[in-house]
């Protein structure tokens, strides 16, 4: 279906586009029947869908419309269709549909055993009888972003803030955060508010009260990239990983290793095959540590970050200076090869040891 | 990271620090060469993970510092160590390989035993190669790898210069027999140029080219390094490669390889 330019559809054209979508998602040879508005005693639905499979076993999902929905909404969204559902029809399946649903919406949908459907291509359906699984990605990027409003945390600033976010532990003030981390107060602010309307963060006047840190830094990679936000060069050491550690302890250079080459040392996996390495200066780094440049055949990746916030609270470990877990965990969760599954590790790392890395 | 040791490297030591107090009489005049020296020298490099250990241990015989008595093969044979068919080669109880090798510059006439006076033609055997192993050499204190064994034994270690000669005679004899074993000789190759610095390398290359025992083998060794290691394509890294089994990493594998050898080259220790 074409989407409308600048606006995002009506409820009345989200409910046709639900009704569009399952009748071409179901299965051939069911059938599909809707109403909208459907009275159930006392509750109004907002869209009744009765799925029949050749059988003749029926599938009802009792669907709540939104014309736009926040993270932050989700959740009295879920509370008021489930309200319908446990009381009028307990045999229906509850889904939330809107315009647009970001991945963190469509997240906490999953988690409350909720289906939805947006007008993006994003569905979840699941009812056990008759069995029917849905499912289907849309696009990840709001298509009528709100223009006052910071949308991505793309760029310096924005990863600045979450970085301070992430890494203290609250409550705190804006301004208080602003002081100890140098970060403007006008961009935490902006992030803030961003990061409050996907229900990552919670605030009480103003000050932040509660931070869901995980899903902070998996918003950020949403818009950040190891290896594209960074300018990278590849080089050789030939005397391998561990001549490379060597000469690490004892530069004077300013440099913080990342990735995997990091990761290792949090938390013992496979060792690095590739050493990611940020410094200020790569060709000054290459010279200085007796690096090759060759064609072919490379183990050191040497990163010029998007932003000096990568050096700040590095932490010494194995007599090497390695990024802080909040910056690793990102870089792995967006780096190549097995790095995005050894962040999810580390994720787990982090959960059991916040009092390790987080102030 | 690297982690407990092998088990098999674990057996490999306790076997070579049995032959070692086995030998103790005699001890002056062995010393340790092959794979076994190599690690000494270049630790648990990077490539532990995927490469399978040597089992045996190699001692390579100064023929000038052996005494008359006590007899080699009646000092094994005390200890357990029971003699195979070829001469030189020897088992432990636990059957851990020994080899008792010889330089053939000093083996004396014959085809594969050395000639050993009283000692006999069987208990080492002639190879070449090693001729480098009686001049760059050093004494090193060796330490068994079990905890609850706390033997160490203090004797000669064949340098990283004589070990680079008798790796590259032993790859150049065998290249074209598709043998997995020299694979690993290969690799071994590898960790001595990645752990030793390129300058003392080339001076200890040339130390052994001066030595009249070893300028010939060493000379050849060295013309052989640029055609099995000198290319991307040159068989010595396919070697390499294979036995890093690390088919991912093959072109770091051989850019290391090449510019190691390249570097090595620039100090002209063509004799």
């Amino acid at each position: 279906m074409p989407l409308p330019d600048k606006q995002p559809p009506t409820a009345t054209q989200v409910a046709r586009h639900v009704e569009r979508a399952l009748a071409e998602r179901i299965p051939s040879g069911w059938s599909l029947y809707a109403r909208t508005e459907a009275p159930t005693g006392r509750y109004q639905v907002d869209l009744l869908a009765e799925i029949a499979s050749p059988a003749g076993a029926t599938a009802v999902l009792a669907v709540e419309i939104k014309r736009t929905l926040e993270p932050r909404g989700v959740l009295q969204a879920v509370e008021q269709i489930s309200a319908i559902t446990n009381r009028a029809l307990p045999r229906a399946v509850p889904v939330v549909a809107a315009s647009y649903l970001s991945p963190r919406a469509r997240a906490i949908l999953r988690d409350h055993g909720v289906g939805y459907i947006d007008t993006t291509g994003n569905v979840r359906i699941e009812a056990a009888t008759p069995g029917l699984f849905i499912s289907a990605d849309g696009v990840d990027r709001d298509p009528w972003p709100r223009d006052h409003k910071l949308q991505s945390l793309r760029g310096r600033g924005a990863a600045r803030a979450v970085r301070a976010i992430v890494d203290t532990i609250p409550p705190y003030g804006v301004r208080e955060l602003a002081q100890s981390t140098s970060v403007s107060a006008p961009t935490l602010s902006r992030v803030l508010d961003l990061l409050e309307r996907e229900a990552i963060v919670t605030r009480v006047r103003g000050a932040v009260s509660a931070v869901d840190w995980q899903g902070a830094i998996r918003r950020w990679t949403e818009d950040y990239d190891q290896t594209e936000s960074n300018t990278s060069t590849v080089a050789l050491e030939p005397r391998g990983l561990t001549a490379l550690e060597k000469k690490l302890r004892t530069t004077k250079l300013r440099y913080v290793a990342t990735g995997a080459f990091a990761a290792q040392r949090f938390d013992p996996i496979a060792p690095a095959r590739q050493a990611a390495i940020y410094v200020t200066d790569a060709i000054e780094f290459i010279d200085h540590l007796g690096l090759r440049e060759t064609e072919a055949g490379t183990n050191v990746v040497i990163l010029e970050p998007f932003d000096p916030v990568v050096f700040d609270r590095a932490v010494a470990c194995d007599g090497l200076r390695c990024v802080a877990p909040s910056q690793l965990a990102a870089d792995l969760l967006t780096g190549p090869g097995r790095e995005p599954s050894q962040g999810e590790h580390l994720l787990k790392w982090m959960e059991n040891n916040e009092h390790v890395w987080r102030s | 990271m690297s982690g407990a040791p092998n088990l098999l490297y674990v057996r490999a030591r306790a076997a070579l620090l049995d032959a070692a107090e086995a030998l103790a009489e005699q001890l002056d005049a062995v010393v340790l060469v092959g794979a076994q020296a190599v690690y000494l020298h270049t630790g648990d490099a990077d490539f532990v993970a995927t490469a399978p250990y040597t089992t045996d241990a190699d001692f390579c015989v100064a023929p000038d510092n052996l005494n008359d008595e006590p007899l080699l093969y009646e000092l094994l044979q005390d200890r357990g160590f029971s003699p195979g068919e070829q001469p030189g080669s020897w088992r432990s109880r636990d059957g851990i390989p020994v080899d008792l090798m010889v330089p053939e510059a000093l083996a004396g006439a014959g085809s594969r035993g050395a000639r050993l006076g009283p000692h006999g033609k069987r208990v080492a055997r002639r190879a070449k190669g090693l001729e480098g192993a009686l001049v760059d050499r050093k004494r090193m204190e060796i330490v068994s790898l079990e905890s609850k064994d706390d033997r160490s034994v203090v004797m000669s270690v064949a340098g990283p210069a004589a070990l680079l000669v008798a790796k590259v005679h032993k790859i150049a004899e065998r290249t074209g027999t598709s043998d997995r074993i020299t694979d690993k000789d290969a690799l071994d190759v590898l960790r001595l140029l990645q752990a030793t610095d390129t300058a003392t390398l080339a001076a200890r290359l040339m130390d052994l080219a001066d030595n009249r025992d070893s300028t010939k083998v060493t000379a050849e060794a060295v013309s052989q390094l640029a055609p099995l290691f000198g290319s991307p394509d040159a068989v010595g890294i396919s070697m390499a490669v294979r036995a890093a089994r690390a088919d991912a990493e093959a072109d770091m594998i051989s850019a290391s390889f090449t510019t190691l050898v390249s570097d090595l080259l620039k100090y002209q220790v063509d004799p």
